[in-house]
């Protein structure tokens, strides 16, 4: 085991050893988050879609991600993929594993806020573009769901900014993330000071991420304010 | 077909024969026929609630009709059959409509609004859209526009818009429902007066509108509708000066005696 820093709050070797776990929680996060926004589109258009087995499947896939805790969901798709297969090892990953859980359960949360954003596109919109003569296909891709991606952003924002506070359960499928430092720098020792500065990481971290997404959204939604 | 007017009756440009629209129980559309002649400018007042707008919707089929036939520029769609999505793009091709609350597209500028749907629908290139948008919007009057988005543009300059945007198909017909009755009475008259000029120009035009002097002096046919019928048609100035049925005169009373 290597060395740690002397696990103080003002020490300041401590605030650069567990600033090290930040790269992967901004890692999970952005992938997690990524893939789950993608992801999200499709199962919303399921949910909503004119053939009933489609609505069941994405119902029960919104039900199921998002009814089972995340860190059951990385529990079964870290030990489970090996379980299965020991040469899937090297495919799922800590890491992997983590991403492909959170893109999941993001994508079953992402599907609902869409799909609350969508009903949210003023009807007249439709109207508009059959008028013009436009099919539904161009006209969602060219005019509903840009307006649909601009109302849901801040939504997705603070979905997001759960989503990097809940990364740090990816801890324990061993990914060396913000706390899994903060964890392995109290040792033996009864100590909270790790987890304090730990702590002040995440706060620094949501603040940026609230502040760039207050400003994405300002920027865009004046271009859909009604 | 010689017919011993054929020189100055022009032909039908819309038809809608028997138009009947139910949702469920309430009937809005009883059995309504009429037509509109090539290059006329037909006027449609009345009450609230009459089924004017619907009945235009009916036109491009924005609302399906429970029964009747609708016949705009050749294009005839039974409303008992199934309609086509061919149909259905056939007869919206020939259509322009502008709407009481513009639905511009809120995320796309001036020139975007009026070049989408050139490109996605007859397939025009991105260059040859914008040029034509750019004329458009010269000629309603918005020349510098281009670049703003919707939300920075008055009421009237988004009306103006819409109808730039939908002249952009070279409709052969265009609706306009209620399109001042959003916007301040000034507002109101730079919109009227670029509908003036396209009723100059030709263009065979249905508006649905409150505007009593627009309806009186710029429409070729006026057609009052009430309580989910057409009560009386013909000449605007006729009908203005002498109106036959005892609800036409109570209505036009309420309206011209506000003014």
């Amino acid at each position: 085991m290597t060395t740690t820093p002397d696990p103080s709050f003002f020490n300041p070797a401590l605030w650069a050893y567990i600033a090290l776990g930040i790269g992967i929680t901004l890692q999970l996060t952005v992938f997690g988050f990524l893939i789950g926004a993608v992801l999200g589109l499709p199962v919303m258009l399921a949910r909503r879609a004119k053939t009933a087995p489609l609505r069941w499947l994405a119902r029960t896939y919104i039900e199921v991600f998002r009814g089972v805790p995340l860190i059951v969901w990385l529990f079964i798709i870290y030990q489970g993929s090996t379980q299965f297969d020991p040469g899937l090892q090297s495919t799922f990953t800590s890491m992997n594993s983590a991403i492909l859980g959170f893109g999941l359960v993001s994508a079953a949360y992402m599907a609902e806020i869409y799909r609350g954003c969508l009903s949210a596109v003023a009807s007249g919109q439709y109207e508009a573009g059959y008028a013009l003569g436009m099919g539904t296909r161009s006209l969602n891709r060219t005019v509903i769901w840009p307006q649909m991606l601009r109302i849901a952003i801040p939504a997705s924002a603070s979905y997001a900014i759960g989503l990097l506070k809940d990364t740090s359960i990816a801890m324990t499928i061993g990914c060396t993330e913000i706390l899994w430092h903060a964890k392995n720098a109290t040792g033996n020792i009864t100590t909270i000071q790790p987890y304090l500065v730990a702590g002040v990481m995440f706060i620094v971290l949501t603040l940026v991420a609230a502040f760039g997404s207050r400003r994405l959204d300002s920027t865009l939604r004046k271009r859909v304010a009604r | 077909m010689t017919t011993p007017d054929a020189g100055t009756r022009k032909s039908v440009a819309i038809d809608l024969k028997d138009v009947e629209k139910r949702f469920g129980d309430n009937i809005v559309l009883k059995n309504v026929s009429m037509q509109v002649r090539e290059g006329e400018v037909c006027a449609m007042i009345g009450p609230s609630g009459a089924g004017k707008s619907t009945l235009l919707r009916c036109i491009n089929l924005l609302e399906t009709p429970t029964s009747g036939t609708i016949t705009v520029e050749g294009v005839t769609i039974h409303a008992d059959h199934q309609i086509r999505p061919r149909e259905l793009a056939a007869l919206r091709s020939r259509v322009g409509m502008v709407f009481q609350q513009f639905n511009l597209f809120p995320h796309l500028s001036v020139r975007r609004n009026v070049a989408l749907a050139q490109e996605r629908v007859l397939g025009r290139s991105k260059a040859e859209a914008e040029e034509r948008a750019e004329i458009l919007l010269k000629r309603v009057g918005l020349g510098d526009k281009g670049d703003q988005y919707p939300s920075r543009c008055s009421g009237g300059q988004q009306q103006r818009v819409a109808i730039a945007r939908a002249l952009a198909l070279d409709p052969k017909v265009m609706l306009f429902d209620e399109p001042t009755s959003a916007l301040d009475p000034e507002l109101g008259l730079e919109v009227l007066s670029v509908m003036r000029e396209l009723a100059a120009e030709g263009m065979t035009m249905v508006v649905v509108t409150h505007e009593m002097t627009f309806a009186r002096d710029v429409g070729d046919h006026l057609v009052v509708m009430a309580d989910s019928g057409i009560i009386e048609e013909g000449d605007p100035k006729k009908i203005f000066r002498n109106p036959q049925q005892e609800r036409t005169r109570n209505f036009l009373r309420a309206v011209l005696e506000r003014e």
